[in-house]
């Protein structure tokens, strides 16, 4: 069985996105500062049909999430708000779950990706994404509702952060403030860069 | 000329302290946490130290051994009538009541060529960074999450400042120190 897992791009003042996202501009004001370690890296460069790019570090971190992820789950304001900037071939190539409340088609393909829309509930979409998933990961992608209802679960097994050494001052926070019990984590490795600095962490379950 | 350092310990959610003020489980493993290299390093780099009230308080009065054996300027509205214990030729507090950038200013003064270590809570920081007087932030992430308490980030105003990250360190307990240089 594979891990949930969270793996998300993060201002050291731990924004996810600026504020005023939109269709045209997913990341919100300022947010495109988060991902632009990305968009050089021959990894990022290949899922999103083009060649080239920089083969460092960054770049087999980034590889690294990619390949062991066997199904996404994110909620509808990422879908909404992104699917324009994806065109006809999404990044993801594995399948996606949606969660939604508003009625849709129960599954779209687009190229190498298959999105499918479910009514009911995170809970219902994360057990759809495990059985898609079978021994890989799934990774909550976002935004940050569907990431906050999962750690307020006890669902997420992992939790990597590409610290982004940029103060954002505002927008959608990764972490708010869900209140109960203190989560201990435990640190699986850090890798350093100029540009970002990956933080990994398991989420220690209490037995 | 010295730097202005300063920074704190964070949990991953970005607080420093849990929702009844406690930094325990911040600080579970404080004598792990100076005994890294990097604080032992910034320690002897360290000329003098700016210190907020709050922070000052939490030592009830009593300084003896304190791991900054230097002239620490405390920022507060009113100085405290008994003196601490523990001064000495080396350590000694003054109480300074015209502001963060008086203190920072006198503390430069007072380090020389060494550098000035501010030690105070998340207010103090964020006056820090909107001010521009800090030239390193220091945060130290720790493995958890809180889930609620008080934001080392917040209330930066809307032009906070550029920051270039310098190192990064693995420390003990799983804790994660990242420096970064504050870009003026």
């Amino acid at each position: 069985m594979g891990n949930v897992t969270i793996d998300m791009s993060m201002s050291l003042d731990g924004f996810i996105a600026g504020p005023n996202g939109s269709a045209d501009q997913p990341l919100g004001d300022g947010g495109d500062r988060l991902h632009s370690w990305l968009y050089d890296l021959a990894s990022w460069r290949e899922r999103h049909g083009m060649e080239g790019g920089e083969r460092d570090r960054d770049a087999e971190v980034l590889e690294e999430s990619f390949k062991d992820i066997g199904a996404i789950v994110m909620g509808r304001n990422m879908f909404n708000h992104a699917e324009k900037e994806w065109g006809d071939n999404p990044p993801f190539r594995v399948p996606v779950f949606v969660v939604t409340h508003e009625e849709s088609d129960p599954n779209i393909q687009r190229g190498d990706t298959n999105f499918t829309f479910v009514t009911d509930g995170f809970q219902k979409a994360l057990a759809q994404a495990k059985s898609a998933a079978g021994d890989k990961n799934v990774s909550v992608a976002g935004g940050a509702n569907i990431i906050q209802q999962m750690l307020t679960a006890g669902l997420v097994d992992e939790i990597q952060v590409h610290i982004v050494p940029v103060l954002l001052g505002k927008g959608r926070r990764l972490f708010q403030y869900i209140g109960g019990q203190p989560v201990e984590l435990e640190r699986v490795r850090t890798v350093d860069s100029p540009c970002v600095s990956h933080l990994k962490y398991r989420v220690v379950k209490e037995s | 000329m010295g730097k202005v350092l300063g920074g704190m310990a964070m949990s991953l959610d970005g607080f420093v302290n849990d929702s009844n003020g406690s930094v325990a489980l911040l600080y579970a493993n404080f004598e792990a946490f100076i005994n890294t290299d990097y604080m032992q390093e910034q320690m002897k780099s360290t000329g003098a130290v700016v210190m907020g009230r709050k922070t000052y308080d939490m030592g009830n009065g009593d300084y003896t051994g304190y791991e900054y054996q230097v002239s620490i300027f405390v920022v507060t509205h009113k100085p405290p009538k008994k003196a601490a214990k523990g001064q000495n030729s080396k350590l000694k507090f003054s109480f300074v009541t015209d502001g963060l950038e008086s203190a920072v200013a006198q503390a430069k003064t007072a380090a020389g060529d060494k550098d000035v270590t501010v030690v105070g809570g998340a207010s103090t920081i964020q006056q820090l960074l909107k001010a521009k007087l800090l030239d390193e932030l220091h945060i130290t992430v720790v493995p958890i999450l809180l889930n609620e308490g008080l934001r080392l980030f917040d209330k930066l105003g809307d032009h906070p400042p550029r920051l270039e990250r310098l190192k990064l360190i693995e420390s003990p307990a799983g804790r994660t120190d990242i420096i970064y240089r504050v870009v003026k």
